[in-house]
């Protein structure tokens, strides 16, 4: 699964540490789910959109989506 | 609040010592309940706080290395041990380390906690190279 988490934290200017204190998670925590290493559960990916104020379906793509 | 993985780290190595402390020193005997029992709340808390985490990653990394350690560091340990109890020139090497440790008290009994320490050693070290090898994973 695809995101823009990377471009959405440095539009807000936020590093990862930030990023996650604000989501209750580690530094390593988010850049695994920035890189596309770990899927997050439909929680958190609810908690990271809400914070960017975005949709879920805006910050993560699928990529079988993407490829259809 | 959750455990981190260096926090988890200093769990299993403050196991051993603990371990290691309960079989040498001369406590009296509901002490070493006493001791034995907060430490396994400690040790449960411990874990329960980490798979139970708002950091999911975390709590998915413990699974994981419990998961290795449970089900290859738990067989590992008993197949080690039988083929270190049986093998002629580690046999003599464990009667050996007993027998220096014993100081007085039973002989089986020091073998036993030499047994059980060596399992809770190789646990604990799979349980971290898990934690280790997830993370790694996970760059």
């Amino acid at each position: 699964m695809k995101n823009t988490i990377r471009v959405l934290r440095a539009e807000h200017r936020w590093t990862q540490e930030e990023l996650g204190k604000r989501l209750g998670v580690s530094r390593n925590s988010v850049n695994a789910i920035e890189n596309g290493k770990y899927d997050p559960s439909l929680p958190l990916a609810f908690r990271v959109a809400r914070l960017f104020g975005k949709s879920v379906e805006e910050v993560f793509q699928d990529d079988e989506e993407q490829a259809d | 609040m959750s455990a981190s993985v260096p926090s988890q780290a200093a769990m299993a190595i403050a196991i051993l010592l603990m371990g290691a402390f309960l079989a040498v020193v001369d406590i009296p005997y509901i002490l070493r309940v006493c001791l034995s029992l907060l430490f396994i709340a400690w040790g449960g808390w411990m874990v329960i706080s980490t798979l139970r985490s708002r950091d999911e990653l975390h709590a998915a990394s413990t699974r994981f290395s419990l998961a290795l350690a449970a089900g290859i560091g738990t067989p590992l340990s008993l197949i080690l041990v039988m083929l270190m109890t049986f093998a002629p020139g580690a046999r003599n090497a464990i009667s050996d380390l007993a027998s220096l440790g014993a100081d007085g008290s039973d002989l089986a009994i020091t073998g036993f906690g030499l047994g059980v320490t060596f399992t809770l050693f190789l646990q604990c070290s799979i349980l971290l190279l898990g934690q280790a090898l997830w993370w790694m994973s996970k760059r």
